[in-house]
């Protein structure tokens, strides 16, 4: 009965690797969803190893910014660093010259909203119409649901505010009542024009329409008009260039290689340690890394150095403690237990200890995030996607292959390279 | 401490700790004398696209990379190559450390001799109508990394913050100082080694920090895991602080380095397929679980032992003032029974 409970158990396993397998080869349109599950091979790489798009722009200060032009330009790399961060895994931007900054990203184009400019509120469209609001008077910008509205909050300062009421009562009294916002100094198009009905006294002000149709679209807004509150413009007139990865295509196939050797690795150093034993743990082991695989390939990881390097972190935490459990049953075994008896009491020191494992690197991870690295962000979030996959085979899963093992062989120690320690004497 | 132990490491702790210090005092009058290395992320670098204006085949590419590299070789001696365009914009992107602007006539001549050379020294193995050109030179400026490192440090404090009290609560006051200062002094000698060994810092080298500062937690929660599990088994009751450390390291160090020399080695297989930049911060990842490893070991478990004899170790004091109480009240019992 408990070897036919063995057997199935160890063909779920398999079968599932397998599946696991073929979906990390394959990649389809999920039914009725706009989402396209992408295979291992089809993830979409990052900016050193896929290559993308670049461009040059060029700065210009605004009128009204009195500080320093270096300040201000650093300002603006982090900003769009910051952008660019939300969006992609590896994308750069630097000072390239005297009022001139380049942008690389792992795209086809460089998305507009992921530029720095300057914004303008006027009363009437167009180049030579005043602007009488600029960024300047602006104190902060947020995405707000108000409702079930979508829109975007903004809040003037003290010298804003009166500026903004003496627009608004402008425009309320004009004929179109509306108000036009310019960002870019692009005057052909206005970024939006919301219509304004009365004056506004209050200070702050809720603007919504105009495209601003769910979450996304109002923290894209947002985001743009609080990038104006910088001070900087940027404009270009030069087409984007395509780049190569500067890694190259041997440095995506040596990750994959390398990746596929240190399975192998890790399954051959567990066979030797605790042979028959190592190997049915590897079963498990692998388990982990198809989840883990699986759950990359689902939240559409983009592949970089430095998440394949949290990735195979990871792995190797997984592999530690796979290990580890293994250890603890052999002491148990060494320390006098009875051979199948020690499977399960090697559990309950291990259990505890592997929790405490997984949740101060869980939390060490979390700290990390801090940085403003896309490098580390990547490393991290590869890191902690294993992290579930980890927790559920080597607590749950491993356990179960391990006591199943038992069901094949429930004496013979030096199948799995078990010896009792000298002088000890089997207990119950 | 002394130990019968064989590897008597923390009797011999200021031998090992010389190591660090050297490296320090090294890297101090390194820095000095030498001043820190830095990779293009923080250099002034002149940058300028070799173009080919038509579609070129792989085997035409890999030439002409060849003899550009031929070309800008003879006149520099750090620069990097990489692929851009497509079709018409098909080309090469040449970067050129210019620190102080000092090579720009250089750097104009190299073009002048790009444009007239490149073709003529691939000889018979262009068959593309390939016109060479070059773009105007441009200065990338080195990165601001005054956040970065700002962020840095305040992740690092914030993760020392959160093992010690982790620490503290789970084993005591002593592991939770020991894995702080492991911490501080891992980060001193990664920076140290770096700068000896001359590896130039990028804005990837704070992976390196955090990789390694991940590992040695991870080493060391397992290896105190290991002591505090042993601390009441009868048969190391009779050891020395010391030897149960010996213990831990003996029981432990295998699966260590199979981790260690597991991770190192996927770095090490992946690191010469990509540019300068990926070496180094190979490189200096791989340094980082190197320290990680020295330092939990070498000092770490020193200063851990160090203060246990000095604690003489609540756990073991308490064990034997219950033994002795047991003993006394067994004696008096003991009594009553013949009197």
């Amino acid at each position: 009965m408990k070897k036919k409970r063995a057997i199935r158990n160890y063909v779920l396993i398999s079968i599932f690797i397998v599946l696991s397998l073929i979906l990390t080869f394959i990649s389809f349109p999920v039914p009725g969803t706009n989402y396209n599950y992408l295979g291992i091979g089809n993830l979409h790489l990052g900016l050193e190893l896929g290559g993308g798009v670049k461009n040059t722009y060029d700065l210009e200060v605004a009128d009204w910014y009195t500080g320093n032009k270096t300040e201000v330009y650093n300002k603006t790399v982090d900003r769009i660093q910051y952008l660019l961060n939300l969006k992609y895994a590896d994308a750069k931007v630097y000072l390239s010259g005297e009022d001139k900054i380049t942008l690389e990203v792992p795209d086809t184009s460089i998305n507009s909203n992921l530029l720095v400019g300057l914004i303008e509120m006027k009363s009437a469209s167009g180049k030579d119409a005043e602007a009488k609001v600029t960024g300047q008077d602006i104190a902060s910008v947020k995405y707000m649901l108000s409702g079930t509205t979508h829109g975007v909050y903004i809040e003037f300062t003290e010298k804003g505010k009166e500026k903004f009421a003496a627009l608004t009562k402008e425009v309320a009294s004009s004929d179109s009542q509306t108000m036009y916002i310019y960002m870019n100094k692009d005057y052909d198009n206005a970024f939006s024009e919301p219509k304004v009905t009365e004056e506004n006294k209050y200070g702050y002000t809720f603007i919504s329409g105009t495209g601003i149709t769910n979450k996304k679209t109002g923290e894209d807004y947002a985001r743009k008009l609080e990038s104006a509150l910088i001070g900087v413009n940027m404009t270009t007139e030069l087409d984007t260039l395509e780049i190569k990865g500067a890694y190259g295509e041997a440095t995506k196939i040596a990750i994959y290689v390398t990746t596929c050797v240190m399975i192998v690795a890790c399954i051959v150093i567990g066979c030797i340690l605790f042979r028959e034993l190592g190997l049915v743990s590897m079963l498990s082991y692998i388990f982990a890394l198809m989840i883990s695989v699986i759950i990359s390939a689902i939240c559409d990881m983009q592949v970089t150095v430095a998440g394949w390097i949290g990735f195979m972190l990871g792995f190797f935490v997984n592999y530690m403690l796979h290990l580890y459990y293994l250890r603890c049953i052999r002491k148990q075994y060494a320390m006098g237990k009875k051979f199948a008896i020690s499977f399960s009491s090697g559990y309950k020191p291990a259990l505890f200890n592997m929790l405490e494992t997984l949740l101060i690197i869980t939390g060490v991870a979390l700290l990390m995030l801090i940085v403003p690295s896309s490098a580390i962000r990547i490393m991290t979030l590869n890191f902690i996607i294993t992290i579930p996959a980890t927790a559920f085979t080597s607590l749950f899963i491993h356990k179960v292959v391990a006591l199943d093992y038992t069901a094949f062989n429930f004496k013979n120690e030096k199948k799995v390279n078990f010896t009792r320690e000298d002088e000890i004497d089997e207990v119950e | 401490m002394k130990s019968n132990n064989r590897a008597d490491f923390i009797g011999k702790f200021k031998f090992w700790m010389l190591i660090p210090i050297v490296i320090m005092v090294v890297a101090i009058v390194f820095g000095f004398v030498f001043g820190l290395n830095y990779d293009y992320d923080f250099r002034n670098v002149s940058t300028f696209d070799v173009k080919f204006n038509t579609t070129v085949t792989q085997d035409e590419y890999k030439e002409l990379t060849t003899q550009l590299k031929g070309l800008v070789k003879t006149e520099f001696s750090d620069y990097r190559i990489e692929k851009i365009g497509e079709g018409a914009q098909n080309g090469l992107l040449v970067k050129i450390a210019n620190d102080n602007g000092d090579y720009d006539t250089a750097i104009d001549e190299l073009k002048t001799t790009i444009e007239s050379s490149l073709i003529v020294n691939c000889g018979d193995k262009i068959t593309s109508p390939i016109t060479i050109t070059t773009t105007e030179t441009t200065t990338i400026l080195p990165k601001n990394a005054s956040s970065l490192i700002g962020f840095s440090a305040l992740a690092i404090a914030c993760i020392m913050l959160f093992v010690f009290i982790y620490y503290a609560i789970r084993y005591n006051m002593i592991a939770s100082l020991s894995i702080v200062l492991t911490t501080l002094l891992e980060i001193a000698m990664l920076v140290s080694v770096m700068i000896v060994a001359r590896v130039p810092f990028n804005c990837y080298f704070v992976i390196s920090f955090f990789v390694m500062t991940l590992c040695s937690i991870l080493i060391s929660t397992y290896i105190n895991n290991y002591i505090r599990s042993n601390l009441n088994v009868e048969k190391y009751s009779k050891y020395s602080n010391a030897d149960r450390v010996y213990d831990a390291f003996r029981r432990t160090i295998k699966p260590i380095i199979i981790f260690v020399a597991l991770v190192s080695l996927s770095l090490f297989a992946i690191m010469f397929f990509g540019d300068l930049t990926l070496i180094y911060t190979m490189i200096s990842i791989i340094l980082g679980l190197i320290v990680a490893m020295f330092v939990v070991y070498f000092f770490e478990f020193s200063v851990w032992s160090f203060w246990y004899k000095k604690d003489k170790d609540a756990t073991l004091r308490r064990k034997i003032e219950n033994d002795k109480k047991k003993a006394n009240q067994a004696n008096k019992t003991d009594d009553k029974i013949v009197v």
